[in-house]
């Protein structure tokens, strides 16, 4: 019994415990671009009135891509033109006109911008929705590979190409290259670090914004086009530019 | 002969007897009202305790138990994603692909809550005991690592630096993969993840089972 009760106390006094918690599961899925946490959806996925087609903008082996290159055989973009992708609303337009290139205010060709009632909002080649529980900087970089403005004799005036947004919410705030109500990305190849150009927004948990896509060109070359990948940087990997 | 045989025998029962009369004074006893109360609690609070961070996405607390949830909403393919701080990037490269900037690292206690309860670790496994307990984190992957492509890597931390034995899980071939270390009561280690998913990644699902083992049932290397 002396024993016992020794035994007893050196267990109390070092309060040995023995504890094994199993079984708490992570489960990791990869996802298309629609079902992440970071999402980047085309305009046209849940809007049936969206303007843009599934060959302009689409997802493709779960990523999301654009492109100018159509399944009927039509393929890019004329010399002395405007295309444009999605709707521009006032604010994405204010956006637009920090730029120090074309395009500009007068090559916006639908949206509220210019008299529809449509912002980019309602109708954007695409969303970028922020489906975490948490409020993140979301920054995009356009990494470029090829610009018509390669060509040494195209300048800033004669060929621009931007993505742009109304930020339109409380929930979203626009900084970088951009306006406190909108949100321009150009597409010049020089607006960052290493020939790219960035920007990006504070989107909260849950919310979206939308983004259009303008590109005017004035007399260029037929055979140049813009390429380049899109990169999203979200979090606190998105502070390390801006 | 005999006789000391029958002494040695009552011996033996006189000494098994005192525990009996100590015990067995009485015909019959009640004795009530002691209480023993063991609370089941959820896994933020109890006495080795999974917190997540509200700060990171991913990772919850669901009916009580920490989860790792990023199978409905999940990660995009040729994307890289981190739930967390690291201390160090060191030894932590995909396989093929460049991690670029990832993972992202944070010097200072990381791994320690300060007053207003904030950490940077996408989840804490804290001694909430009075005492120092030897602690145990096994990371079971239940998928074939030969089937998927996607890459991770868990590193637990404290106080600002790897954990000596094991301080970075990676993608483990064996099927199981320990990290140990010891904690002083109210000390916390911090788990953080890294998650690389190369191009033709999409639909690959990555499940596992993290486990916790504590004090007794650690065998510190």
């Amino acid at each position: 019994m002396g024993s016992l009760a020794a035994g007893s106390a050196a267990a109390m006094g070092t309060g040995a415990l023995s504890a094994e918690i199993t079984g708490r599961d992570a489960s990791i899925q990869v996802s298309g671009d629609t079902g992440s946490l970071i999402q980047l959806i085309p305009g046209h996925h849940d809007n049936d009135d969206s303007s843009v087609s599934d060959d302009r903008v689409y997802i493709n082996d779960g990523q999301l891509g654009i492109s100018f290159s159509d399944e009927t055989g039509g393929s890019g973009i004329n010399p002395n033109s405007t295309y444009q992708v999605g709707a521009i609303g006032s604010d994405a337009q204010e956006a637009l006109n920090v730029l120090p290139n074309r395009p500009a205010q007068s090559d916006v060709l639908y949206g509220e911008a210019v008299g529809d009632s449509d912002t980019t909002y309602d109708d954007p080649a695409f969303y970028l929705q922020n489906s975490t529980d948490n409020e993140h900087k979301i920054e995009i970089t356009w990494e470029e590979d090829s610009s018509p403005r390669d060509e040494g004799d195209v300048n800033a005036e004669n060929a621009g190409a931007a993505f742009v947004s109304d930020v339109g919410s409380n929930e979203v705030d626009a900084y970088g290259d951009a306006t406190r109500a909108g949100f321009v990305l150009s597409l010049d190849g020089d607006g960052g670090e290493n020939g790219s150009a960035y920007s990006g927004f504070t989107v909260g948990s849950g919310e979206k914004v939308g983004l259009s896509l303008i590109a005017a060109l004035g007399d260029v070359n037929p055979d140049t086009n813009w390429s380049g990948t899109l990169k999203i940087r979200v979090g606190e990997i998105a502070d390390n530019t801006v | 002969m005999k006789r000391r045989k029958f002494a040695l025998g009552l011996g033996t029962m006189a000494a098994g007897a005192v525990g009996a009369f100590g015990t067995g004074a009485f015909g019959a006893a009640s004795i009530e009202g002691r209480k023993a109360s063991i609370p089941v609690n959820s896994d933020s609070q109890a006495l080795i305790g999974l917190i997540p961070n509200p700060e990171v996405s991913g990772v919850h607390n669901n009916g009580g138990e920490l989860s790792i949830d990023l199978d409905k909403t999940g990660i995009n393919q040729n994307s890289i994603y981190q739930f967390g701080s690291f201390v160090s990037d060191s030894g932590v490269s995909a396989e093929e692909g460049d991690l670029g900037e990832f993972p992202l690292t944070e010097s200072g206690k990381i791994s320690s809550r300060n007053g207003s309860g904030e950490f940077g670790s996408a989840f804490l496994i804290a001694n909430q005991t009075e005492n120092k307990q030897d602690i145990a984190v096994d990371y079971q992957l239940s998928t074939d690592p030969e089937e998927i492509s996607t890459e991770f890597w868990f590193e637990v931390h404290n106080d600002g630096s790897r954990c000596d034995d094991n301080g970075l899980i990676e993608e483990p071939t064996d099927g199981k993969q320990t990290a140990t270390t010891t904690l002083a009561a109210g000390e916390a280690i911090g788990v953080s993840l890294l998650l690389y998913a190369p191009q033709g990644a999409k639909g690959e699902e990555i499940t596992g089972r993290l486990s916790v083992r504590a004090g007794e049932a650690v065998e510190i290397p």
